[in-house]
């Protein structure tokens, strides 16, 4: 498959291809990196009390290293790709590891160095020889480990990954997540391995830096010589041998011509977002935590569209208290002020049991006990959730939104609890009454049906795309047998979508998406068709969305959904939405 | 005492649910083994516990045996239910 040369859209023919990982174009020197230590089979023991000192220093040496990682990898790329180091943390000191280092340094009078390799080729092998790719994977890991050591052990004079001479292209077979981490990044254009896929360390961390990557390059190592100038494109993973001034020229073009684009998107910075005839929307981000604020500075959004509350009640054995609540909604309130911030109360369900939350076994959780229809039995916990965001709302910029609600009754409901929570904290000195908003999300299709009731008590509504997929076709998104079914082309789904939209403008409702459909590029265009006027998404994504936005009119958006309404499959609406990107992009 | 679990979270027993587990295990003074498909492992060892592959829905049992067995099998009981969060 690899060795299959596939299309390409630069005028050249290109070397070899690997898989495109982390997009963009780099111009420069291959730069081979080399891993091999020296061998240390021949080192002989220097006396078991000198081998276990020397030991037992790497050892903490390389610990000391790897926390250091955790706390940059924490601060750069994030929480999860961090993990692996805190496991590396914990491999290096595992009894099953270090036990037959120690037994062979005092009992088989071994050095370190070859009392390493032995213990590490035994665990090596049994993760080589796993039936699971993601163990295969690991083994890598512990050879990263082991270098690590025996680097240690006897420092090695080869030029390392962390100081770079100059910028290079780096060529590897493969890279440890250590390696990645820890090289010399303003000094590395762009990186091909020869292993690797979308998902191994190298392609996350790269695509996080922003450095273009391209993987799965069979013979990549051994393919370029030293001053080679090369050329790549980590989108479609295509490598270039620039044998002529001309190609090289074109090449570093292409390479300027990314830059000032990247530039151009941040002029948009601080903005509104705009269609090219200035027809206006919101560009709004989807956050989980307080942890996410950096990224919706980062990526310019004009307010928060969904904060998902879950993480306060996850993970803990009693309901969070007011006061808990209290201090997060304030942070993320305050901070983003006057832009508005839609908290969505607590949307949980059977399928994720909390301790405290008392939902009876139910045969589907998902059509059962959950998120709205909880709250409203246990009125206390929700008064609890609803009372800590009003008292959070110093600077007016307050949203309340409510999930999972079926019938406009349901709002009614909901209005009560909320003037009542408003009521009761008016007796409390501390608490200032400011305005907010009450809305909820459109998940359930009978709802779209009861939207001029609705308007009775809410000023807006959001469509949660997921859910509402998954309950109008009945098919569960995670299972793989239904993806067919599970289609957001779907013609039924689009005519809901533009029904809803219709509905929402003729009961002058607020109306957005915060589902995961609201900032996927090739619906955008076909939403702003509809009449939707915020979007909330990935926070990163939507400096990107907007870019886009100013790339098309309001006018061809309309023109568009037409079109796709008289669609007759599924595969026409989805060719339709494809096509106006492609060429919305080329007409600029 | 045994324990017969299964695993929940959808990845797997991969590096970090067994970091989690195998630091959770070491807290305890019990011995405790881990047993799938007829072989034997320390539950205390992220190694051991990785090198079984363990996959989602896959049935495992603990073996505990020591003075604070029966606390253990709970608290691990209810790590492996919870996805391995704490």
């Amino acid at each position: 498959m690899l060795e299959l040369v596939r299309q390409t859209q630069h005028p050249y023919r290109p070397l070899t291809q690997g898989s495109g990982v982390s997009k963009g174009i780099a111009v420069g020197k291959a730069w081979v990196f080399d891993p091999s230590v020296h061998q240390h089979a021949e080192v002989k023991s220097q006396g078991v009390e000198i081998e276990l000192t020397r030991f037992r220093q790497a050892q903490r040496k390389v610990l000391a290293k790897i926390e250091a990682l955790v706390q940059k990898t924490k601060a750069e790329v994030g929480e999860e790709e961090s993990q692996i180091f805190e496991a590396h943390f914990m491999i290096l000191q595992d009894e099953e590891l270090i036990g037959p280092i120690l037994f062979a340094i005092e009992q088989e009078h071994l050095s370190s160095e070859s009392a390493i390799e032995k213990s590490f080729r035994l665990q090596i092998q049994i993760f080589e020889t796993s039936d699971s790719d993601y163990m295969r994977e690991r083994a890598l890991d512990l050879k990263d480990l082991k270098t690590q050591l025996l680097d240690i052990l006897n420092p090695s004079e080869k030029p390392g990954l962390s100081k770079l001479l100059a910028p290079i292209i780096l060529v590897a077979e493969d890279l440890t997540p250590s390696q990645t981490m820890t090289m010399d990044r303003k000094n590395v254009l762009a990186i091909i391995t020869e292993k690797g896929g979308q998902t191994s360390h190298t392609a996350i961390i790269a695509r996080t830096l922003g450095i273009p990557a391209v993987t799965g390059v069979p013979r990549a190592t051994t393919m370029f010589s030293k001053h080679d100038q090369i050329a790549l494109d980590g989108e479609e993973g295509s490598l270039f041998l620039l044998n002529d001034l001309e190609m090289k020229k074109y090449f570093t073009d292409r390479a300027v011509l990314q830059y000032t684009d990247k530039q151009k998107v941040q002029l948009l910075r601080g903005k509104p977002t705009l269609t090219k005839d200035a027809h206006m929307i919101s560009l709004y981000a989807n956050i989980g935590s307080e942890k996410d604020l950096d990224a919706v500075e980062k990526g310019d959004a004009e307010g928060i569209g969904l904060f998902r509350t879950e993480f306060l009640f996850m993970e803990r054995k009693t309901a969070p208290t007011l006061e808990d609540q209290l201090r997060v909604y304030k942070t993320v309130l305050n901070k983003l002020a006057p832009k508005e911030v839609v908290i969505r109360t607590l949307d949980v369900g059977g399928d994720k049991p909390i301790p405290y939350i008392k939902i009876e076994k139910e045969d589907n959780p998902f059509l059962g006990v959950r998120a709205l229809r909880y709250c409203l039995k246990d009125i206390e916990l929700f008064k609890t959730q609803i009372k800590a965001m009003l008292f959070a709302n110093e600077k007016a910029n307050l949203s309340i939104m409510v999930p999972m609600v079926s019938r406009a009754t349901e709002m009614k409901q909901v209005k009560e609890v909320v003037d009542t929570c408003v009521a009761e904290l008016e007796k409390d000195p501390r608490y200032k009454k400011k305005p907010f908003k009450l809305g909820a999300m459109v998940e359930i299709p009978a709802l779209i049906f009861e939207l001029a009731e609705i308007k009775k008590y809410v000023s807006f509504v959001s469509v949660g795309t997921n859910d509402l997929l998954q309950y109008s076709v009945a098919a569960d998104r995670m299972n793989p047998e239904l993806q067919n079914i599970y289609n957001p082309f779907n013609l039924g789904f689009i005519r809901m979508m533009n029904l809803l939209a219709q509905q929402a403008i003729a009961a002058r409702l607020e109306l957005g998406i915060c589902g995961e459909l609201g900032g996927i590029q090739e619906f955008i265009p076909l939403w702003i068709g509809m009449g939707y006027q915020k979007l909330s998404m990935i926070p990163s994504e939507v400096l990107g969305r907007r870019s886009l936005v100013s790339k098309f009119s309001f006018e061809r958006c309309r023109k568009l959904l037409a079109e796709v309404l008289k669609a007759k499959h599924e595969t026409d609406v989805k060719l339709k939405l494809t096509d106006f990107i492609q060429k919305g992009e080329k007409t600029t | 005492m045994e324990v017969q679990l299964k695993i929940k979270n959808k990845e797997g027993l991969h590096a970090r649910p067994a970091g989690v587990l195998a630091k959770k295990a070491a807290e305890f003074q019990s011995n405790i083994q881990i047993v799938v498909n007829g072989q034997i492992k320390s539950a205390k060892s992220i190694m051991a516990l990785m090198s079984l592959s363990l996959k989602h829905d896959q049935p495992f049992t603990l073996i505990i045996d020591g003075p604070d067995a029966q606390v253990a099998g709970d608290t691990l009981s209810e790590l492996v239910n919870n996805e391995f969060k704490v």
